[in-house]
Parts: structure tokens; sequence; C-alpha cells
């Protein structure tokens, strides 16, 4: 059974480059270019994971992350924020809010994000 | 004028009529003149005098009397004078676009201007000499009420300094300040100043900057991660060549995502303070797959390379690999640019008492003796690199001491000017 991986990510290129590497991990990717579609995909079809970048058109990331953490059908899916907003204010903020990671895109290597999504799956 | 002509006549006649009694006097011993005639005399000269004193004391009362009027009307002028500008102060403070309180030693509030009577949501009838502790009551102001009542119950020697965030929309900055009125009477004057302006443009600019700031790095990312997939052959198997053209690519971007780092934490714009992530590292295997990526240059310039690792039982050491590798890259950089053809460089990794040491020595252009204690410094590049072709920014040499000091390590260098430098540094090893 593949695990579904949601991504909720305005910049094209880098969801394309993401889903490439995630597809090869062995994961299925569903896509959401806004905060307020991919609260939506997140409800309906109840993906394994969600990767969530910070600065998203209209709606603020943290307010995705709180939105999906207060909705109790998509409370206990596990949110792993991949952003290049990287004061210790963010990340503090991030995790209290609830995601179970924080990744600064200009920092991770791509390996790294397979191995912490598998880790955070078992 | 009127009083010194009537005194003068009347000095006039006191001195004729003297003259008149010395005259009689005369003529009653000489002539033996009617006696009663003279008692006539003498008493209108008696009844003169006494004429002539109430006339003087009533003169000086009346003096006297016009002194006092002067003195009151003069009073009552400078009485009039300080009460206007007594009211003209008044004015000012109350006009004031800061909130003032004045709150005497024993927490009395001795004055309130009409600013803080607006920010306090009170009448200031209600509040003079009440005890600052019933504003709690008086004022539905809770937000202002509760810090300022925080503020001023502190120690007495305490004049603190608080934001206090109303709403959004109104933002207060309080400060309280000691007023001296003799040496025992230190009341505390409060000060309420409305900064939500400021506050405001202080955030939109925040905002502004967070948005450059992303714009920066965005690109950097994405470049970042397309290429190492590139690498990783995520987009299809690559050749040799393919690969080394992307790794240099990769590191130059590499370099550019730490210059950016690091120029907007100077700019205190950015505060990434990317946590070392410390694993168990092999230095020897490090320097190996930094030294693949100079491979070509190497050849390009002749230069011959020995790296001499001396057991492959190398102690490991408790470090951040990404940083780590940065900084071995960053000498080994610096090594082969600043180093002419057919040069020679030599590395070597030694394991000493408590630690080990990295130690890489070019036969390049050295260092002249006036620029050895900048070469750590930022942006600092040495006035005989210029001749070089080399390109560089500077930046490396400040970030690997930073790295390298943030893993309570050491960095040095020895060096003489066209005879070569050797970089060293050396790293802790924990048992």
């Amino acid at each position: 059974m593949k695990n579904n991986i949601l991504i909720i990510e305005d910049d094209e290129f880098f969801k394309e480059l993401i889903t490439k590497k995630l597809f090869s991990g062995g994961f299925r990717i569903l896509d959401a270019g806004d905060g307020q579609k991919g609260i939506e995909e997140a409800k309906q079809s109840k993906p394994d994971l969600i990767l969530l970048d910070l600065l998203l058109p209209s709606m603020d990331g943290f307010e995705v992350l709180s939105a999906l953490k207060s909705d109790s059908e998509t409370a206990s899916i596990p949110v792993v924020i991949l952003s290049n907003l990287s004061s210790k204010e963010d990340i503090e903020k991030g995790l209290k809010l609830g995601a179970a990671d924080f990744l600064i895109k200009s920092q991770f290597a791509s390996g790294e994000i397979i191995t912490k999504i598998e880790k955070l799956l078992k | 004028m009127q009083n010194r002509a009537v005194k003068f006549i009347g000095d006039l006649l006191w001195i004729l009529l003297s003259f008149l009694m010395l005259l009689e006097a005369w003529l009653f011993v000489s002539l033996k003149v009617n006696f009663a005639f003279y008692i006539l005399i003498f008493s209108f000269l008696v009844l003169f005098l006494i004429i002539r004193l109430f006339y003087a004391r009533i003169k000086e009362l009346e003096k006297a009397n016009t002194g006092f009027a002067h003195v009151l009307e003069k009073s009552e002028k400078s009485r009039i004078n300080a009460e206007g500008i007594k009211n003209k102060i008044s004015l000012i403070i109350d006009g004031l676009p800061e909130g003032l309180l004045i709150v005497a030693k024993d927490n009395n509030i001795l004055s309130i201007n009409s600013r803080a009577e607006k920010f306090l949501e009170i009448d200031r009838r209600l509040a003079i000499n009440r005890q600052v502790s019933e504003l709690e009551k008086l004022s539905d102001a809770k937000k202002i009420v509760l810090p300022l009542l925080a503020a001023l119950k502190a120690v007495p020697n305490d004049y603190p300094k608080e934001e206090i965030e109303v709403d959004e929309n109104f933002i207060l900055d309080m400060i309280v300040e000691p007023l001296v009125f003799a040496k025992n009477n230190v009341a505390k004057l409060v000060i309420l100043h409305d900064i939500t302006k400021i506050k405001k443009t202080q955030r939109a600019e925040n905002r502004f900057i967070s948005m450059t700031v992303h714009q920066l790095k965005t690109p950097l990312a994405d470049t970042k991660l397309s290429l190492k997939m590139l690498l990783e052959n995520d987009f299809g198997k690559i050749t040799k060549k393919q690969k080394s053209i992307l790794e240099k690519t990769y590191q130059k971007n590499e370099s550019l995502i730490y210059l950016v780092e690091d120029l907007l934490k100077e700019a205190k714009i950015d505060e990434t303070e990317s946590a070392d992530e410390k694993t168990l590292i092999n230095l020897a295997d490090l320097t190996d797959s930094v030294l693949t990526s100079y491979k070509e240059k190497l050849e390009q310039k002749e230069i011959n390379l020995k790296f001499g690792s001396l057991d492959k039982k190398m102690p490991e050491v408790m470090a951040d690999q990404k940083k780590i590798k940065m900084v071995i890259q960053n000498l080994v950089d610096n090594a082969v640019k600043y180093t002419p053809e057919k040069g020679k460089i030599e590395i070597n990794i030694t394991p000493k008492k408590e630690e080990i040491e990295f130690s890489i020595k070019d036969s390049g252009i050295g260092i002249p003796e006036d620029q050895k204690e900048k070469i750590f410094k930022r942006f600092f590049r040495a006035v005989n690199v210029e001749k070089t072709e080399a390109l560089g920014s500077g930046l490396g040499l400040s970030i690997a001491k930073e790295f390298i000091e943030n893993h309570r390590g050491k960095i040095w260098f020895e060096s003489k000017e066209n005879k070569g430098s050797t970089f060293f540094f050396s790293l802790p090893v924990e048992e």
C-alpha cells in the first residue's frame, strides 16, 4: 500500500522536484497550490503526511497549519513544514502549532526528506 | 511736589515764629511789655508746633499706606502673572500627545493630564488624591491599568519601561521616571506614549524585509534541490563529466546560500541559526570527497598534491558534517586558487592528544606580514591577492573560523609572502 503525501506549495519548480524525489521513494503525491485548496484536499483524501510551505498566496502557512490541527478530520495527519523562513521564532511557532518537523529548504539535502518522512510514517 | 512746598512753607513759618519769639523775649526783657500778650503768642507757637507734628505724622501714614498699596498691587500683579504662567503650562501639559501622571511616594495620584485621562478612560476629578491601586475600580481600560499598576508596584528605585499592546491599532509605550522634589521626597512620573504608528511602520518594514529574504533564498533553494537530484541520477544517469560540472555548480550554489545567510545575519535581517547537526565524521573521508571536485583543476594547473592520512583508523569527530566539509573545501579552494602552476599542496590529518589536526600546506603567494591579523575578518582579501586572477568574496575564512570555533576547535595559519601558507584547524576528540 503506497503512502500518500499531500504537498501544499506554490513554487511550481520546487514542487516538480520534490514530487519526483518522493515518487522515486515510493510515495504517491497529491498537490495543492495554496492553503485553502490544501485544506480541502486534506479533508477529502486524508493523506498519510502533509508537506507544508509557509509562504503561500492568500492564506499564511501558519494559519493553514492551525486550521489542519484544529479540524478533527485532519488533526492526526503529521505535517512537515518545508520553508525558506528559518528564524528561531518561525521554527518555534511552527512546532508549537503542531508541526511534526520543520525543514529549511535552503539547507536540507534531498535524501534527508525521504528518511524523515519514512520515520514519521512508522 | 505739593508736599514739599507745604513742608517748606511750614519750615519757613517755624523759623519766622522762632525769630518772633526771640524778638518778644528781648522786648519783654528790655521794654517790659504786657505778660499776657506773651502767653498768647507762646500758645500760638505751641499750637502751631503740634499741628505741624500731626501733619507730618499724617503725611507719614499716608506714605506708608501708599507704600503698602504699592506692595499689594505689585504682589497682586505677580500673582496674576504666575497664574497666567501656570495656566499656560497647564495648557501645554494638557495639550501634549503623551499621557502624564504624577504619583507620590505613598502611591497617591498627585496629577494627571488630559491625554492620560483619555488613555485611562477616567476623569481627573475622580483620580486626583486617590490611591493608584484604586484605578482598577475607577477605570475600564483594564489593558492599560493593569500593566501600569504592576509597574508602579515595583520596588521604589525601579523605573520600568514597557510596551502595552491594547490591540493591533493601539499600542502604548509606558515609561516611569523619578521626580525629585526634595531629598527624601521622590515621586514617580508616568509617561504614556502612543507608538501605534511607529510600530505599524516597523511591522510593515519587517514584512517587506521578510519578503525580500524569501525572494533571495527561494531560487537558491530550488537550485540546490535540482542540482542535488541531478547528481543523484533522479533525472537519468549522468556521465562522469556531467557529475563533475554539477558538483562544482552545487558547491558554488552552497557558497552563495551561506553568503546570503551570512550577509542577512550581519544586517540583522535574517536570524537563521542553523543549528549544528552533529554526527560522528571521519575527516579523511570528508577530505577525499572534497578533493574529487578539485581533481581537474589540480591537473590543469599541474599542481602536485600529497594527501597523507597516516592511518585509516583515524579517530572520528563529533561534528556537523556539512559545515566541516565547507571549511575543508574553503581551505582547499584557497590553496588551489593561490598556488601558481606547477606548485605543491600537501594535506595532513594528524590525531593528537585530545584533538585531531588538519593541515594544508601550499607553495603559493603567501600572506604579507601586515595583512596577517586581518585574515579571518569578514570580506577581507589580502592586498597581494588582487594581483592574481582569483575571484573570491573574502567571506570563506571568516565563516570557516565561525564554524570551527562553534565546535570548540581552533583555526590558525603560518605563512611567508611568496613562499606559501599552511592553514591548520583542530577539532576536539571526545572520549
